[in-house]
């Protein structure tokens, strides 16, 4: 849902302190151990899960439970627990609206996520930020930024939004968003009003370029995932250190839990939104990147799916694919 | 000792090639299978040091590590069960090369394929005629190909039909009539015109009833009096447009009023008895014309469901969608009487060939196959390009051979011609 400096970051700071995180670790690696030793005892397998915010209400989940809903509660459970337990090892932060999309049909909603992230961490006796899990994403930077450059110029300062409207010369914009018609509407506002901007001071200005996502990365999300294995395999092979060895793993063991269903469907809002832009993309001659937006909307309406940002990324990790994406498309 | 030491030398390129084989084969499957298994069995998946080791040696216990001997193989061979010699071959007439019997001979089909670059923007529907072909796309213009021209020239296009681009368009079987359904969410009527055998602008289906979102896939009837349209609320609804005011005559639903699923494909039997749609969460509904009740709702795919076809003689309806299978009714009884399984992507599009012999099928891939529907297996298998095929259709006999075409993402016409027939 926004350029780039915003949401393709990796959040790298981490809330708390060390020690508590070791603490948490061993926390929760106990609650998977109490697991592990209900199944090699063949007895039912159980989470106790604080309900409220007294501490005092537990609920226990049992696998496989008397119903279905139980069985998934408990799914929906073990997954966070991995998830905050690789993200704790590794250091990232993870977002709720990003454990949401790695299993968006387990979860089903974002409430139900939001609820279970808050239920674990009343159970572990600890507040949600030390789970490295927030609210939702921070940009890498935000507020003014001022960019120096080499003839010891000066540009801004300026907030992202004035940067792109800026048009610095050196450095190319490619926005990312959605693949829904809110996504392109956001892009097309960025990229009409560069052009006007061309018009009225340079020329010789690219504009703001359109990075994805597109119908093509949808189908195309297999061949990425072959060349990211290719390089992390490489990776292990050049000695590595304690530290780096042990993101690796975590990552592996992040994008084991790869299984969510890629994309939702279009809504009838969503086909009339596409609709509108269609028809005000009709104003608009002559620019390459508006005929290939004509046309992403148009294969969109035809697939009838859509894909957010978040879908793309690895457990909240988009470095990759962005290195991969921008690699094509600059020389 | 000496064994030991040497040992492990000779077996790890061994291993190494076995697993390298193992992921080439296994990577197209990973995505889909891995879900349910991580699913079930979390705890496995989970990277803890030391605390896995058991289970793990447990799991490596469990793995059979005979191997299969030389005895148990053969008679596995000779209960039936390996590759058979293949024996029933003949000389195809058309170019003389062998080809297994019953079988399209391949050899034709790639020497005869024509590729014709025709759109500024995707293909995203076709529909024949007996002698031309009409194709929309992305663009605003509609392009009518001849059909009985070996080179099949652009005949007549059409400008400015709809302004957003056209995603569906169909004709009667007769001929005489095709309907076109823009991104707009307007719907047009051509009329052909026999003697300078160019289609006519026959007016649009307008009212409270066409609106944006109200129409998405059409179909036709036989004689082009009535038009079917799927919505994104799942009805379906018929219109009168033989007559000049097209009204809306009928209206079928599929699941309690404005709540169904966004309907995808439709299709009208030949016979005009039934009607058939498509729906994304994966049912298939087919209505009784006559009485104006749902038929049967089959169920099966789950996925999307993309396109949805009648056969000739109204005996079987064949659906497919993002499920990558064909599953194919009887209209009889409403059973599901089998899968046709080979495509690996989206299937996109379906027809029926005229006799009820064979089903054309497209997939988001770019492949092409031909199913042969009395022996359920796949004929023949195309792929001109990697980029999505929106619409694959044959196109109406004419002489010997049977002819088809396909059109898609790579914005061009490919024409494929079975050489005998037979």
């Amino acid at each position: 849902m926004d350029v780039i400096p915003r949401d393709g970051e990796r959040i790298v700071t981490q809330p708390g302190n060390t020690t508590s995180a070791g603490a948490v670790i061993s926390r929760i690696e106990s609650i998977l151990e109490s697991i592990l030793d209900c199944l090699a005892e063949g007895k039912e397998l159980c989470i106790d899960l604080t309900t409220a915010r007294d501490g005092q209400t537990t609920q226990r989940v049992h696998f496989p439970g008397r119903c279905a809903q139980e069985a998934t509660k408990f799914a929906r459970i073990l997954l966070i627990l991995q998830l905050a337990h690789d993200a704790l090892v590794s250091g990232i932060v993870l977002t709720k609206r990003h454990i949401f999309y790695q299993h968006q049909e387990l979860f089903g909603s974002q409430r139900t996520v939001d609820k279970l992230v808050d239920g674990i961490a009343l159970t572990l006796g600890i507040h949600r930020d030390e789970l490295n899990i927030v609210a939702s994403s921070k940009g890498v930077f935000s507020g003014p930024l001022s960019l120096r450059l080499l003839d010891d110029r000066v540009i801004g300062p300026a907030t992202g939004d004035a940067l792109i409207r800026f048009n610095c010369p050196q450095i190319p914009i490619f926005a990312l968003v959605d693949y829904d018609p809110d996504g392109l509407n956001i892009f097309r506002c960025y990229r009409f009003k560069s052009n006007t901007a061309i018009q009225e001071t340079d020329v010789t200005t690219p504009g703001i370029r359109w990075l994805g996502i597109k119908s093509q990365d949808l189908l195309e999300y297999e061949r990425y995932l072959n060349h990211s294995t290719r390089h992390s395999s490489t990776t292990q092979q050049s000695p590595t250190s304690q530290s780096s060895q042990e993101s690796n793993s975590s990552k592996s063991s992040i994008s084991s839990t790869e299984c969510r269903d890629p994309v939702s469907f279009l809504s009838t809002r969503d086909r009339k939104v596409a609709v509108g832009i269609l028809e005000k993309l009709l104003d608009v001659k002559d620019d390459p990147e508006v005929v290939e937006a004509q046309r992403e909307l148009q294969v969109m309406l035809m697939m009838g799916v859509k894909a957010e940002i978040q879908w793309l990324d690895e457990a909240g990790n988009l470095a990759d694919w962005l290195d991969f994406k921008l690699e094509q498309l600059l020389p | 000792m000496a064994a030991t030491a040497f040992l492990p030398r000779l077996a790890s390129p061994l291993s190494l090639a076995a697993s390298r084989w193992a992921t080439f084969y296994t990577t197209p499957y990973t995505l889909k299978f891995l879900p349910s298994l991580s699913i079930a069995i979390p705890g496995v998946t989970i990277n803890i040091p030391g605390l896995l080791g058991d289970i793990w040696e447990s799991v490596l216990r469990a793995v059979p590590k005979n191997k299969v001997s030389h005895s148990k193989k053969r008679s596995r061979q000779m209960a039936g069960k390996a590759l058979k010699d293949v024996n029933h071959l003949c000389k195809c007439p058309g170019c003389g090369e062998i080809k297994r019997t019953h079988r399209l001979c391949q050899h034709c089909l790639e020497a005869d394929e024509r590729l014709l670059a025709a759109h500024i923007a995707d293909i995203f529907s076709l529909a024949a005629s007996p002698k031309t072909l009409l194709s929309a796309s992305g663009s605003s213009t509609l392009h009518v190909h001849d059909t009985t021209d070996p080179s099949y020239p652009l005949k007549q296009s059409i400008p400015g039909a709809h302004k957003l681009g056209c995603h569906h368009i169909c004709t009667s079987r007769n001929g005489l009539y095709a309907a076109s359904a823009g991104f707009g969410g307007e719907v047009k009527i051509w009329e052909y015109n026999k003697e300078t055998g160019e289609w006519n602008d026959g007016g649009e289906v307008t009212g409270p009833t066409v609106k944006p979102g109200e129409v998405w896939a059409i179909a036709l009837s036989e004689d082009g009096g009535y038009l079917a349209g799927t919505t994104n609320d799942g009805r379906i609804n018929v219109w009168d447009v033989a007559d000049r005011s097209r009204a809306k005559i009928r209206e079928y639903e599929t699941g309690s009023a404005g709540s169904g699923s966004f309907g995808m494909c439709v299709d009208l039997s030949n016979d005009g008895k039934f009607t058939a749609s498509g729906h994304q969460n994966g049912s298939v509904y087919v209505f009784n014309n006559d009485t104006g009740r749902i038929l049967y709702s089959l169920s099966g795919l789950a996925k999307p469901v993309r396109a949805v076809a009648i056969s000739p003689a109204g005996t079987r309806v064949a659906a497919a969608g993002d499920a990558g299978i064909i599953a194919i009714y009887d209209t009889k009884h409403g059973e599901h009487v089998g899968n046709l399984t080979g495509h690996s992507s989206w299937i996109t599009s379906l027809d029926w060939s005229d006799t009820g012999e064979y089903l054309l099928s497209g997939s988001m891939d770019g492949k092409v196959k031909v199913w042969s529907i009395e022996r359920g297996v796949c004929v023949a298998t195309h792929s001109e390009t990697d980029k999505a095929l929106w619409a694959v259709r044959w196109l109406p006999k004419t002489g010997r051979s049977e002819m088809f075409c396909t059109a898609g993402a790579n914005r061009s016409l490919s024409f494929y011609r079975e050489a005998t027939g037979s």
